[in-house]
């Protein structure tokens, strides 16, 4: 019976050799990050999208508005991708610019859309602004840095990997979510469409960049490895989220999430 | 007399408390749970839907977020966060461009108004303060294009201008022991209680200590003036003004004092680590308020402002990440 409910899923503990989770591992260790790191959250999937190896309301981990340092070098990236980008009728190309200076974007035929909301305006609205109580909004500062972009990041279980697997979604200094392959400029270029590769998610309903798990396994192993220190060490399951998440930044090293702070690793035995 | 001069006078000589509006921020799963819904329940049906959306105590730099998440349309939110509060929307999705232009904008804010003095003068929001946050989401759904036209709005009732007569931070307010003592009670009553979003902090009796209790206490409590209890309530703000959320609940808290009023607010702010440090306490004035007045009282609609501050609808698209034949084109 208890194999039917993880499904395919392989619940040997075998973590400290392999680098594999198995689902209650992997509840383990997400229980052990959200008690300790209140950035990270359980999240619920959509409807029809629950997977049943976990818990109905922990479903994958989530931390939101996790700010993106503006990529050094996107021209880069837009070259290591063969071209790809730029070569798709409907690729956004005013969103390849460089970061570091804010400009003026140039008008696509998204504009259309914005002036037909613009038709919308609604004049008989004046009581918003004339609310002597609400908080006005203090125009943008000139030449000041740039608002950054910022990313939710989820964390899935991958039944076939039997791994944590990192998922990406984007947004805007407006929190609009992030459109064509503007993602592709906060990913090293040595990563882009090699270890992260736009794909479904399972739960959410959208598809966005992913970091592909194959590796996931050997390198959390060595990552425990060094971690342990010696081979005799036994590492707590728990601590394994933490160690992956650290794993994971060096991938990701522009888009700054939480995984350490005060915290230390208990060795035993 | 002195608070008279201030409503005659207006604004300009002593301090009146401003209220930080809330952002709308929408999660792509947010906007593919409408399109489902639309698709697989509504299909032509426009009539108003009820959603869910949650706000968090202000951390860093956020913004005032009002966060409508993929749950939105279910009867609770399982992924609310420890330091989240919950609001309470009404959806209205339009068919078609032209139904969206014409919507009638008013009765929608009559209607939130109206289920709003019901809740504060029937002491339903004192049980549950989560009343006191509701929300307007007027929405097309171009499903062909993935893209979607979208405005919200934030009524409030406010009764009059309200006084702020100082701000302080919490570790002002409290001394060293309450301060560090304030997590932990905290962490309890939040664990024992539903949704808190606003409660009091009251002085036990005969002791330096003060506790967590529920605001349906307050009609109660404001009674004793010498030991009225400070409000708290998740503040979804980091700036030096509190968040929209309190303007409701000033409201709530004046019609139940039913005489004029001086309080302090706790602004519950919290770091990444849940510490409360960065909380703010005002003290505010507040006039005595009355049956009449919540009749009369004309509400602020709050509809939001675009991304540059004009009041018109946004919109969101989600062509690359939802569309399948773009989808078809990105796999590599």
């Amino acid at each position: 019976l208890l194999m039917e409910k993880l499904g395919t899923a392989s619940k040997v503990s075998t973590f400290q050799k392999t680098g594999k989770l198995t689902p209650e591992e992997f509840l383990l260790a997400g229980d052990y990050l959200v008690e300790n790191f209140p950035t990270w959250s359980w999240g619920a999937a959509l409807d029809g999208k629950v997977r049943k190896h976990l818990p109905k309301e922990k479903q994958f981990l989530q931390t939101k508005n996790v700010k993106c340092k503006p990529a050094n070098n996107p021209e880069e990236g837009a070259e290591d991708d063969d071209g790809f980008i730029d070569t798709r009728a409907n690729a956004p190309k005013e969103e390849i610019h460089d970061l570091d200076e804010p400009v003026e974007k140039p008008k696509a035929k998204e504009i259309n859309d914005l002036e037909d909301l613009d038709d919308l305006e609604d004049l008989d609205d004046i009581d918003f602004e004339d609310d002597p109580a609400a908080k006005k909004k203090e125009p943008e500062p000139e030449a000041v840095v740039p608002q950054s972009r910022t990313y939710d990041i989820t964390v899935t279980y991958d039944v076939h990997y039997s791994v944590p697997r990192v998922w990406l979604y984007g947004f805007d200094e407006n929190r609009k979510p992030l459109e064509g392959g503007a993602w592709r400029q906060d990913i090293s270029s040595d990563h882009v469409d090699k270890t992260v590769t736009f794909e479904a998610h399972p739960h959410l309903g959208f598809s966005c960049p992913s970091i592909h798990p194959c590796k996931h396994s050997s390198a959390m192993q060595k990552m425990i490895e060094l971690t342990v220190g010696s081979s005799e060490g036994v590492l707590d399951v728990k601590y394994y989220m933490v160690i992956f998440l650290k794993f994971i930044q060096t991938i990701i090293p522009n888009i700054e999430y939480d995984y350490t702070g005060q915290f230390q690793i208990q060795r035993e035995g | 007399c002195c608070f008279v001069a201030v409503v005659l006078c207006c604004c300009e000589m002593t301090a009146t408390a401003t209220f930080v509006p809330f952002e709308s921020a929408t999660d792509p799963s947010f906007w593919y749970s409408l399109a489902q819904l639309k698709l697989d329940k509504l299909k032509l049906d426009n009539k108003p839907q009820p959603l869910l959306a949650h706000y968090q105590a202000g951390t860093d730099d956020q913004p005032c977020w009002l966060q409508v998440s993929g749950e939105a349309f279910s009867d609770n939110l399982t992924a609310l966060p420890t330091n989240g509060a919950l609001a309470h929307g009404v959806l209205y999705n339009a068919n078609t461009i032209e139904e969206f232009k014409s919507q009638n904008h008013s009765n929608m804010i009559d209607k939130a108004i109206r289920q709003l003095r019901n809740d504060i003068s029937s002491s339903a929001a004192l049980k549950d303060p989560s009343l006191l946050n509701p929300f307007i989401l007027r929405t097309f759904a171009d499903l062909k294009k993935y893209k979607f036209i979208f405005r919200f709005a934030y009524p409030v009732l406010l009764p009059h201008p309200i006084e702020l007569v100082k701000s302080q931070p919490l570790s002002e307010f409290l001394s060293a022991t309450q301060l560090s003592n304030f997590p932990s009670q905290l962490k309890q009553f939040r664990a024992s209680s539903h949704s808190p979003s606003a409660f009091l902090l009251r002085k036990e009796p005969q002791s330096e200590d003060y506790g967590l209790s529920s605001l349906s206490e307050w009609p109660d409590a404001c009674q004793n003036e010498s030991s009225l209890p400070a409000v708290v309530f998740v503040d979804p703000s980091t700036q030096a003004e509190p968040g929209w959320p309190l303007r409701n609940l000033v409201t709530l808290l004046s019609y139940h004092t039913k005489k004029e009023l001086q309080v302090n607010v706790v602004c519950l702010r919290e770091d990444k680590r849940l510490e409360v440090s960065n909380s703010i306490v005002v003290q505010l004035r507040i006039p005595a308020w009355n049956e009449e007045d919540l009749k009369q009282t004309k509400p602020v609609r709050g509809w939001e402002l675009d991304e540059k501050g004009k009041s018109r609808p946004r919109m969101c698209n989600l062509a690359s990440s939802m569309d399948p034949a773009r989808l078809a084109e990105t796999a590599v």
